[in-house]
């Protein structure tokens, strides 16, 4: 399965110096140019100053963060259901938590502030938890391709009722309530601001650390349950475990940058093909390419059309959609021959 | 004799009464879509025509207490023919085409009212509206008024700040470019300075540092629904904009001075005035 020849902890540091990378285009580039030497103690002018560190800075470490979740929460589920479709946002985890956002600001009056944003923290928790638990329990019941398949319906069910929910709040929403939910429409960086991104370097990183613990779990658990148990494994725990962290980690991005869709599946995918299925690597390398396609994304999401802003999301479903279509055909090719 | 002569005044009474009744009955058969269009009627003195509007109809007063059967680009004919509606007074902005085509082949008579984003189509829109509700010397008396604030508005002198349109907001701040309702009224306000994109587009904080407006218009409903005049200069990158920095912004009527209606040239009067006053203080 594993494609080149280097090994694989060399594999991880292409990836970070390639986000470290990314992170100096994105710091230096946008609409209001910056040098690069910016790094290098080369301080641009006042202004140019309060741009990096108002803007760009916080929206660069969101990208980061968030990238980094989703795409880890999308490695860790595949490896939790052992199907490799299970993405956060197929699933519906993105869409139960944006729901539950969108209730929070419809029913619950859009309290603003700090104390908003934690309670936004909270219900996009409990939505994708919700969700999560849902979707376990209508997966546990099937086995193989069935379960891949039933899986994907649940996943689009969960959508469909999740849409029709966001659009019944839409109905019943003030003008100005209205205008807060269409954040979550489309995801975008486009509000980072310090306190946000404070909020998310609390939350996220303790998600990720969670998701990270799981690795050895996720691996024993590709053997089979019984296997698994037999080799010490908690199962009940482990599950537990990774649905809690990517709930936590999903509905915490979601509140903060909308729905942001595909990296989840996008990225542990093409790293497994490229560094094999073993989630001590996976996982940390999925963090790594996940910041990395987020922060590329939003990078081109500021500068493409610029003044003017594309939603991030956007793009990752540009890139991550055909990719999710090339990979349902190219299981059916391998599964007719 | 006398009681006979009582009983025929009774009689004429009712049948006058009956003849009143049927006659408003009969002539308030009418929906308007457009809050301009449904502006015009209302400035004609025609309302009592009208059974209902769509949701952009909100002023004046007795037009937004009329039910609504939606809103403008997505008009359904079921609505509209529930209303018991046998003529539709409709801008040419209004969707879905299909509707009206429905509407027509149902019997409603449709009325199509120009939808362009200047004072010759204002003028039009007056004519055609008075045309359709028979109320030609009411719609001749409005133009000559709308005529003498044309005047007024064509001699204002021009304006030189960068002033931004922002529409709404989630996510990033919706902005007017150019070639929209809002960049027409802003030309006739003697505005000059626009973001050179066209039609409304999201900004990020630091396309708007990039800007760098001087002040924002912003309407008492966008406003509100920013969540104040604080949380409008919490917006990434308006604080380290001229207009953050000095928090400068005018309030404007959405409605009345992007609707190109019967309040626009006021409204781009007032908004000239509030912005002359703006660049005298800085």
């Amino acid at each position: 399965m594993s494609g080149g020849q280097a090994r694989p902890e060399t594999k991880v540091l292409v990836l970070l110096g390639l986000l470290a990378l990314a992170l100096m285009i994105g710091a230096s580039s946008g609409v209001i140019g910056l040098s690069p030497r910016l790094l290098f103690g080369d301080w641009p002018d006042a202004l140019g100053w309060q741009v990096w560190w108002q803007l760009r800075l916080p929206r660069l470490l969101l990208g980061v963060l968030i990238g980094a979740m989703l795409a880890a929460g999308g490695a860790a589920m595949q490896g939790l259901f052992r199907n490799p479709l299970a993405d956060p946002t197929l699933l519906g985890l993105a869409n139960g938590a944006g729901l539950a956002v969108a209730a929070l600001i419809v029913l619950g009056g859009g309290m603003a502030g700090p104390l908003g944003l934690y309670a936004q923290f909270l219900a996009g928790f409990i939505g994708a938890l919700v969700v999560s638990a849902l979707v376990f329990q209508i997966g546990r019941r099937y086995r193989g391709r069935e379960a891949v398949v039933t899986l994907l319906l649940a996943g689009l069910a969960i959508n469909v009722i999740a849409g029709a929910g966001g659009g019944l709040l839409a109905f019943i929403a003030s003008d100005e309530q209205l205008r807060q939910l269409s954040l979550w429409g489309m995801g975008s960086l486009a509000h980072a601001l310090w306190p946000a991104t404070l909020a998310a370097m609390v939350l996220l990183p303790l998600a990720l650390l969670g998701l990270a613990r799981c690795a050895r779990g996720l691996d024993l658990l590709q053997l089979g349950e019984l296997t698994a148990h037999a080799a010490g494994l908690d199962a009940q725990s482990l599950r537990r475990r990774v649905i809690l962290a990517v709930s936590l980690g999903v509905g915490a991005s979601v509140a903060l940058a909308g729905i942001i869709g595909f990296i989840g599946l996008l990225v542990p995918h093409v790293l497994r093909l490229w560094m094999g299925p073993g989630h001590r690597l996976l996982l940390p390398a999925s963090m790594v390419g996940g910041a990395l396609l987020l922060v590329v994304a939003d990078t081109l999401a500021r500068t493409m059309m610029s003044p003017a802003e594309v939603p991030v999301g956007l793009l990752t479903s540009l890139l991550g959609g055909p990719y999710f279509l090339w990979l349902l055909l190219r299981r059916r090719r391998t599964a007719m021959e | 004799m006398r009681r006979l002569q009582c009983r025929g005044v009774a009689v004429l009474l009712l049948f006058g009464l009956l003849g009143a009744v049927r006659f408003a009955w009969a002539a308030a058969d009418t929906v308007v879509v457009g809050g301009d269009v449904a502006e015009i009627v209302a400035e004609l003195g025609r309302t009592e025509v009208l059974v209902g509007r769509d949701d952009t109809g909100v002023y004046p007063a007795e037009i937004a207490l009329l039910p609504s059967v939606g809103y403008l680009r997505r008009l359904s004919a079921e609505s509209v023919l529930s209303l018991g509606a046998r003529r539709l007074l409709v801008s040419d902005a209004a969707q879905p085409r299909e509707t009206l085509a429905q509407l027509e082949a149902s019997g409603v008579e449709v009325v199509r009212i120009d939808a362009g984003q200047d004072f010759d189509a204002l003028e039009r829109k007056v004519r055609q509206v008075a045309t359709a509700l028979d109320a030609k010397a009411q719609g001749e008396g409005l133009i000559a008024r709308l005529d003498e604030q044309r005047a007024r508005v064509e001699g204002l002198a021009p304006l030189h700040s960068r002033a931004l349109f922002i529409l709404g907001h989630g996510g990033a701040p919706m902005v007017a470019g150019r070639g929209n309702s809002a960049d027409a009224a802003m030309r006739l306000a003697g505005l000059d300075w626009r973001p050179d994109f066209s039609g409304y587009k999201r900004v990020g904080g630091e396309a708007l540092v990039a800007l760098a407006p001087e002040v924002v218009l912003i309407s008492p409903i966008g406003l509100e629904a920013l969540g104040g005049e604080e949380a409008l200069w919490r917006m990434p990158g308006i604080g380290m904009t001229p207009a953050g920095r000095e928090r400068r912004y005018i309030e404007v009527d959405e409605q009345a001075l992007l609707g190109f209606g019967p309040r626009t040239p006021e409204a781009i009067l007032a908004l000239h005035a509030a912005l002359a006053e703006d660049e005298a203080g800085r």
